[in-house]
């Protein structure tokens, strides 16, 4: 039997939003279908649109993975209520207090209550701010349940507005209620990077400059905008890829062993390497920073048109669909090791791989074919598609001279652990609940990681005349990504 | 290779290894599409004859797209055979259908079938193939007494023992040694029960009636519990109902003042820190088409003032929980875990660690049965 969390009351602005029907109503569903969440487990669905409870259920039931579970979901849903509300109308929370109260005498969730933000960014603000007025955001000094609350990312929109934000969110919440979501800490393989590294007594040794030459991190997606050109245009790479995920997966490799798994060991551990990585200054940013955007090209077998002809992309846009940066970390035991880092949309493949590139043998004693080279050791971390670990090693080709080849020792989640592994937002959703922050974000690291973007940020905003560089849908992003590590004499792993 | 089971293929014993390994090479330059040789475990399976024998291996292969495995399937021959062989063994290999762009992933399984005379070399033969490093699971499939000093002894190279106790009910004389044996295992090795599995959501539900702080104070108010199960036949030793009973005296530290049995009505009573508590176990015959197993289990407070009742919809693979506390009434429907051979044995392969709720279950279980026992006897 698995650890349960307490009943409670999930309050979802949003409600009606793509990432409620999309992930959070179909993820909940399967944990209660598990067993993992009890019954009473109640939703509150608030959002601008016009419904009733029966038409929001309806609603969600062509979304939820039902798989002949009708009897289950209709079960499930009588849980779920509906609320059409302005965020920014104080009624709305009057209102809203009225209902929670008749849900949890109805249901018996015993004042536990969690506020998830699943609306536009603009709206946080305004919700924190009326919850904290209206006295939903503090819990019984008695101690009569807990209040938490989930803020998705984007937290803030640059460095300033995710003080300001925090500053809202600090006066109305105690830091041990906040719980920063980013889903990319849910999935399997990202988790397994810390037991890769701490439960193998193999690996700590060489983690560090003397046996690692760099660090490749790639996040590239094959597709465009989707039809979301409008919300893109307030985001760009750098915002909806860099500050947040690639930031936390660099959190992970680099990090110092914590002294045990409590949630904030864990957290402090990753705060500090991350504001070890070195600032890059103005002057700097065009040496160690790429921006570009897609063009036409051909993606999964179609045509596709460049961003700049998307629905509602601007058609003089300056967005950048894709960045590759090189930081460095400037401690003990990363002094001089580049971590090289690259995201964008309608790229060749759809792949998140971190690849830890280890420094060439000092001498080789085989000889080789001028070009033949081996090649070093990489351990790669595939966080999407098809989770695992590879290590590529060399290996002598059988035959009467010794002639070596890379090979590649794989682990393969699918193939190890059978092929159904559970979502990320399962497992946050679930450790929220339990009150486990250790896969959230704390304020420390969401700062530190803006501290490192905003420069960047600045620096492309204030030039408005250098062209934007393009690159072919269906490519690996704009030649001056190449050319970021040529200058030091590598190159991006083909993936 | 395609499909999940391919034909046995009989070869020395003594060049198991040498064939395995031509084997995979062949499946490499024959041509057809790739696979991938894959193991996380060792899964070692004690049949009770031939014909168990070649009922396992499908099995094996479907346990195997969750946990690929070596698998070492397991018997000792009931007469002495004409085969000038002592052990006779056959490879094989279970192969998980291809996804997207991913390669078949296959495993291995051997099959040994030992004459009687040789049963005693067979623990050490098992040992010498298998995997090494990895986690070693010995499923006991028939759990019977014929079987036992031959899992004894591979026991002591086992990580876990896996068992049935269900399948031990046709054998009730020696039933209750062989749960002792089970009880009895040492530190080093975990012991696990299918049948313990198979109420798992039963006991999820009932469990988790008591989750809300103020539903807790229910536990100790609880006056009667009444079990009602489908029978397989009349007489049926109710052995998840046993397990399902003493998992909650175990855990709630109750202690046992009577057993009696009239029938299939099995009755018992606990004195426990509120008071006493009757538990009642009522049987009916299970219908053409209807599993057995338990159906339902109602729990009930002193004064009436809660009522907390699961039950199985028939012929649906849901349970439905229902709380009622005064006059709130709530209701919980989930899917019920698939419960076949195949199923439960993935659910345990993922599990390591001992359970450290099951073993006092089982030996508050096996106290219980006796009682029942003797007051039938008696």
């Amino acid at each position: 039997m698995s650890r349960s969390p307490e009943p409670s009351m999930m309050v979802i602005f949003g409600g009606s939003g793509d990432l409620t029907r999309r992930k959070l109503i179909p993820s909940l569903f399967r944990l209660s279908r598990s067993r993992m969440i009890p019954a009473g487990f109640t939703i509150i669905a608030v959002s601008r649109s016009r419904m009733t409870d029966d038409s929001y259920r309806e609603m969600l039931r062509s979304w939820a993975d039902k798989d002949g579970q009708n009897e289950t979901w209709n079960n499930f849903a009588q849980g779920i209520f509906y609320m059409s509300a302005d965020y920014r109308d104080p009624a709305t929370y009057e209102r809203l207090k009225e209902l929670m109260s008749k849900k949890e005498a109805e249901r018996r969730t015993g004042a536990n209550r969690l506020y998830y933000l699943a609306t536009p960014p603009a709206d946080y603000p305004d919700i924190v701010r009326h919850l904290g007025e209206n006295g939903l955001s503090r819990e019984d000094s008695g101690g009569a349940g807990w209040i938490r609350i989930i803020i998705e990312k984007p937290f803030g929109y640059d460095l300033a507005s995710a003080r300001e934000l925090n500053h809202e969110v600090s006066f109305r919440f105690e830091e041990r209620q906040v719980y920063r979501i980013d889903h990319y800490l849910g999935k399997e393989t990202v988790q397994n990077i810390l037991v890769f590294r701490f439960a193998n007594g193999i690996f700590e040794p060489i983690w560090n400059r003397q046996f690692i030459d760099s660090i490749q991190i790639t996040a590239s997606e094959n597709i465009g905008v989707e039809g979301r050109g409008t919300y893109y245009e307030q985001a760009g790479a750098l915002r909806d890829m860099v500050q947040n995920h690639i930031m936390q997966l660099i959190a992970l490799v680099a990090m110092e062993p914590p002294p045990d798994f409590h949630p904030d060991s864990v957290r402090d551990e990753k705060s500090k390497v991350l504001r070890s990585i070195r600032r890059i200054a103005p002057e700097e940013v065009s040496s160690l920073a790429v921006r570009g955007q897609y063009g036409r090209g051909f993606t999964r077998g179609k045509e596709v048109v460049g961003y700049l002809e998307e629905p509602g992309v601007a058609p003089e846009s300056r967005v950048e669909t894709f960045a590759a940066i090189r930081f460095n970390i400037d401690n003990w035991r990363w002094a001089d090791v580049p971590f090289y880092i690259r995201t964008g949309k309608n790229m060749a493949k759809g792949v998140t791989e971190i690849a830890i590139i280890f420094r060439e043998t000092p001498h080789l004693i085989f000889r080789q074919e001028p070009g033949a080279g081996i090649r070093s050791n990489v351990l790669a971390f595939r966080i999407q598609p098809d989770e695992g670990i590879t290590l590529r090693i060399a290996a002598k080709l059988p035959g009467q001279t010794t002639e070596m080849r890379p090979v590649n020792m794989d682990f393969r989640y699918g193939s190890t652990f059978g092929p159904h592994l559970a979502g990320a937002y399962e497992r946050l959703l679930l450790d929220c609940m339990l009150g486990d922050p250790t896969l959230f974000n704390r304020i420390d690291s969401v700062e530190a990681s803006w501290s490192l973007i905003q420069p960047i940020l600045d620096t492309w905003k204030a030039d408005q005349s250098t062209p934007i560089p393009q690159y072919e849908s269906g490519s690996w992003g704009p030649t001056e990504s190449d050319q970021l590590l040529a200058r030091d004499g590598r190159a991006w792993r083909l993936l | 290779m395609n499909g999940t089971y391919a034909d046995l293929l009989e070869v020395d014993v003594a060049a198991i290894e040498q064939e395995l390994r031509a084997f995979w090479k062949s499946t490499g330059e024959s041509g057809q599409e790739a696979v991938m040789r894959a193991c996380s475990c060792n899964l070692v399976a004690v049949v009770s004859n031939r014909k168990e024998a070649a009922e396992f291996p499908p099995i094996v292969a479907r346990v195997a797209e969750s946990h690929p495995s070596r698998s070492i399937i397991a018997y000792v021959e009931p007469e002495e055979a004409t085969h000038s062989s002592a052990i006779r063994a056959w490879i094989s290999a279970q192969c998980s259908p291809a996804v997207s762009v991913t390669p078949q992933v296959c495993c291995e399984s051997i099959t040994l079938a030992a004459q009687p005379g040789a049963a005693k070399d067979l623990p050490n033969t098992i040992v010498s193939l298998l995997v090494p490093d990895l986690p070693v699971f010995l499923y006991w499939r028939s759990f019977t007494a014929a079987g036992r000093i031959l899992v004894e002894r591979i026991a002591r190279f086992s990580d876990t023992l896996i068992v049935d106790s269900h399948r031990s009910r046709q054998d009730p004389q020696n039933r209750l040694n062989l749960l002792q044996l089970l009880i009895a295992q040492p530190e080093k090795t975990t012991v696990r029960d299918l049948n313990w599995s198979r109420i798992t959501a039963w006991r999820d539900l009932i469990a988790q009636f008591f989750d809300p702080p103020d539903a807790r104070k229910h536990l100790d108010l609880i006056s009667t519990i009444e079990i009602t199960r489908q029978l397989s036949a009349p007489g049926s030793i109710p052995t998840r109902t046993l397990l399902l009973t003493g998992w909650l005296a175990s855990s709630l530290g109750w202690r046992r003042t009577s057993a009696r049995r009239r029938g299939d009505q099995w009755f018992s009573s606990w004195s426990t820190a509120g008071g006493e508590v009757k538990v009642t176990f009522t049987g009916t015959e299970a219908r053409p088409g209807e599993t057995p197993g338990i159906s339902r289990i109602a729990i009930r407070t002193r004064g009436g003032e809660a009522k907390f009742v699961v039950s199985a919809e028939p012929d649906s693979f849901r349970l439905n929980a229902t709380t009622a506390i005064e006059d709130c009434r709530i209701s919980h429907s989930v899917a019920q875990d698939p419960l076949d051979e195949a199923s439960l044995l993935i659910r345990e392969l993922s599990h390591s660690g001992r359970d450290v709720v099951f073993v006092p279950a089982l030996r508050e279980a096996l106290e219980l049965e006796k009682s029942f026992r003797e007051d039938t006897q008696g």
